[in-house]
């Protein structure tokens, strides 16, 4: 070969110019400019403050859960930025920005992504549903191929798993990620509007595919048998709906698939698209059937009498006629417009004694079981097929 | 300057050997591991597999998996491959052998250590570099060692004009000393966020452009002069690959974040950059056809050359695809997805663990005066060939596939397992095989005869 003695293949040339000097390049060019240009020109919102430290220097709840989230590589499966581009914004919500992670050493960015991005989980879901699905990824999410994490529990004197200290500062963290974002994320996720081209047709077809998609969406809160005990049912407050004691029109269903519950586990599915919604809602509503074919009206004096003690003890939350006040939409979750679903008596007996934990539902004291039975069938009476036909 | 000879051995062959079974120890549980999360993703069901035992969760085994592959099984490889080639190339033997037999075995207590942080959920956010700061500082001790041992040998030869595999050792050591150290301070301990983001670009991209690629290639560079019994073809094009590689390559390290917050400038930059790789590889890969030219024909009988030629067939195929990944139409869809973690893959296992493969059939051999089985290593051949790109490559390409165009479709996020499920059954079936044939691999190493000269 040529160039035997060509300087650049001498060692210590090589040492010096390909080995210490090209590595100070990119130092430079793709680590120390963009670093300086970030430390200059960021625009964070007034009074941003680090989330992970208090003012002892000492980690807040979210700062020991980023450690976790961390430490079980959480970030290997789920990526922590939106895209502007690939329909991120629409499923995650607003485009990440670089202010937001200036408190984050080291950055938990990711380069990969299985399950979603979490950089929008401010305001997508409650604790509860973080903790349920934490112990048992498949009670929420019946597809998921995510790994449980018993450790971060504790055992309850009842012998059931409870969130520990890990847990609790874990779903911190979570909660913590997009916080800026908060309002936008959560109108997003629950949609105050609802989009509908138009209803299908019922049929058997329909029902069978609402049937598959219950078993793999709804079965791990609504359980199998729809009474609202599915895996997850140890974590849910409010505990998730027992199908069987309520009918829900077709287009009801819709809409609280569509919607979401705020305030509760109950997420929105508006992503699946109409025809599925719609193969669901036939699927759920069918379940109420037989609560339907129940019904009957009762006599008048009865529905009076259950008035009066709706106007005394309920009116102020359910409103008036059905017609839930402006003021206690904004309730987590909100109180239920009793003119769109036929609970069954006992359930609704039920909860006037109980109340509903986990709601402003607090348990109605001092009602005679007369009265419990006429309040009930007043609000039965409230109920209206075709509310969403307006 | 001549191609390297096998004149009387100043070598230490021992020292080779000791990194050599090290590192298919690494090997055989980091594939193992691979496999298992393999399995793991597999559906709702497999999910459950030993799940709610801390130390096996997904999570840390992904760590795991990563940490024993790519610094056990690699490292571990080219660390045999330095200390054989460079008394070779510079006709003395290793500076400070008794420090390098000692430092071994550091290596191997600081890849225990970073394992056993990892497992046991004390890891740190780096990606491929995990471990926390007390595994990291004995690992860059020694590394250190081993760079000062080999590449100190080179430095204080009397040799003045370097043979092209020495120019990438020192190259690799060097450049990764400083990346390993820059990125478990810098970037895990000192930078928050985009910019942190940036630096972790740097680190990853250049563990594999600027740690794994100048061994793998250097390994490439000794064997095929030495089976071919012929120079390498053109010393210019040799240059040429050497310096693009070490300039032009770690300065699209952005491009592991395109569409972050980082600096847009930086994305945009890393663009073309990432696209002038096509340069970098070409020209080595030219060269290495070049001299193979008109002896095509050893492929048959010799299992050496025919891994080191296909893993210069996947060479081609993985940075081929590297520069199209920065397009950013196709970023948009593959970015984030199992096409990623399928061309991650086709690199490290394809190319670079062939590479070490070939070098191991070649010296193997010559360290433990065992003849290869010739059915064990044809086995060994398919099995990996097969089921790697059968089985592996293509299906997880196509999950990733399926993965991005259903995040783009908005569909629910769960619909897109269930289309990438079939692809990772596939996977899973793979390591079973893959690992099946590294076991193969391991016994013909260990249970082949005593023998003069060993015929691969």
């Amino acid at each position: 070969m040529s160039n035997a003695d060509s300087k650049v293949e001498r060692p210590l040339f090589v040492a010096l110019f390909a080995g210490v000097g090209c590595f100070l390049l990119s130092f430079v060019a793709m680590g120390l400019a963009p670093w300086t240009t970030l430390s200059s020109g960021l625009e964070a919102p007034p009074g941003m403050k680090d989330p992970y430290h208090d003012e002892n220097g000492e980690l807040t709840a979210a700062g020991r859960g980023r450690k976790i989230y961390m430490s079980e590589a959480c970030w290997h499966c789920h990526s922590q930025f939106v895209r502007p581009v690939a329909n991120e914004p629409w499923r995650y919500g607003p485009k990440s920005e670089a202010w937001e992670a200036m408190f984050d050493v080291p950055n938990t960015y990711g380069t990969r992504r299985i399950g979603p991005d979490l950089a929008r989980e401010a305001g997508r879901r409650t604790d509860d549903w973080h903790y349920a699905h934490l112990l048992d990824p498949r009670s929420t999410v019946p597809r998921s191929v995510m790994p449980p994490y018993p450790w971060l529990f504790d055992r309850g004197p009842d012998g059931k798993p409870v969130p520990g200290e890990k847990a609790k500062d874990l779903v911190a963290y979570l909660q913590s990620l997009g916080s800026a974002f908060k309002q936008q994320v959560e109108d997003q996720v629950y949609p105050r509007e609802i989009r509908v081209t138009g209803s299908p047709v019922p049929s058997d077809l329909l029902k069978e595919r609402g049937a598959e998609l219950y078993a793999s969406h709804c079965v791990g809160c609504h359980g199998e048998s729809h009474d609202g005990v599915g895996r997850a049912a140890d974590f849910l407050k409010p505990s998730a709906a027992n199908l069987n004691t309520r009918y829900l029109p077709r287009a009801e269903v819709y809409r609280v698939l569509y919607q979401g519950v705020r305030g509760s586990a109950m997420p929105s599915y508006h992503d699946m698209g109409e025809r599925q919604l719609w193969a669901l809602a036939q699927y759920v509503s069918d379940l109420g059937q037989p609560v339907r074919a129940a019904a009957r009206v009762d006599r008048a004096d009865v529905l009076a009498r259950g008035r009066e003690v709706y106007t005394k003890r309920c009116a102020s939350c359910h409103g008036e006629f059905g017609e839930v006040p402006q003021a206690m939409l904004n309730m987590r979750p909100a109180p239920k417009d009793l003119r769109t679903r036929l609970y069954d008596t006992d359930y609704l007996i039920g909860v006037v004694r109980m109340g509903r934990p986990g709601t402003g539902m607090v348990p109605t004291m001092g009602l005679s079981a007369e009265e419990e039975k006429d309040l009930a069938a007043y609000v039965r009476s409230m109920f209206k097929e075709n509310v969403h036909d307006r | 300057m001549t191609a390297p000879t096998s004149a009387s051995p100043p070598e230490d062959l021992g020292l080779v050997r000791f990194h050599l079974v090290a590192a298919l120890v690494w090997m055989l549980v980091g594939m193992t591991a691979g496999t298992f999360l393999g399995y793991r993703l597999t559906g709702p069901e497999s999910a459950e597999l030993g799940a709610g035992i801390e130390w096996l969760t997904y999570g840390r085994m992904r760590m795991f998996h990563t940490h024993a592959v790519i610094f056990g099984w690699l490292s571990n490889g080219f660390f045999a491959f330095a200390y054989y080639a460079v008394p070779k190339l510079t006709g003395r033997s290793l500076l400070w052998r008794p420090l390098a037999a000692v430092n071994g075995w550091l290596v191997q207590i600081a890849l225990l250590l970073g394992a056993f942080a990892l497992v046991s959920g004390q890891a740190e956010k780096v990606e491929y570099a995990e471990a926390p700061w007390w595994a990291d500082v004995l690992f860059a001790l020694t590394f250190v060692i081993a760079l000062v041992i080999s590449v100190g040998t080179i430095i204080t030869s009397s040799v003045k004009s370097m043979y092209v595999s020495l120019w990438y050792i020192i190259l690799g050591f060097i450049f990764t000393a400083l990346n390993f150290v820059m990125a478990n301070t810098l970037v895990a301990h000192v930078v928050p966020g985009a910019a942190g983001a940036a630096l972790e670009g740097l680190w990853i991209h250049n563990a594999v452009g600027l740690w794994v690629t100048p061994m793998g290639v250097a390994i490439v560079y000794y064997l095929l002069p030495v089976i071919l019994k012929k120079p390498i073809a053109s010393h210019k094009l040799s240059l040429l690959g050497f310096w693009t590689l070490a300039v032009i390559y770690p300065l699209g390290g952005s491009h592991h974040f395109f569409f972050s917050p980082m600096p847009w400038w930086l994305q945009v930059v890393a663009m073309p950059l990432t696209a002038a790789l096509i340069f970098v590889v070409y020209s080595v890969v030219y060269n290495f056809f070049a001299t193979m030219k008109g002896q095509w024909r050893e492929l048959a009988p010799n299992i050496s050359l025919r891994f080191l030629t296909f893993g210069i067939f996947n060479y081609i195929v993985t940075c081929t695809q590297g520069p199209f990944h920065s397009l950013l139409s196709v970023q948009k869809v593959v970015h984030f997805t199992d096409w990623i973690v399928a061309h991650a893959h086709l690199a490290l296992f394809g190319v670079f663990s062939w590479w070490l493969y070939a070098f191991i059939y070649w010296i193997w051999p010559r360290i433990s005066g065992r003849q290869f089985s010739r059915a064990l290593s044809e086995w060994h051949f398919w099995l990996t060939f097969i089921s790697f790109w059968i089985l592996y490559y293509i299906p997880d390409t196509v999950a990733g596939l399926m993965q991005g165009f259903f995040w783009l479709s908005g569909a629910p996020l769960v619909d897109s397992l269930d289309a990438a499920q079939p692809f990772w059954v596939s996977r899973a079936v793979s390591g079973v095989l893959l690992v099946a044939a590294a076991v193969i691999f391991v016994i013909n190493m260990a249970r082949g005869q005593k023998g003069a000269t060993a015929h691969v």
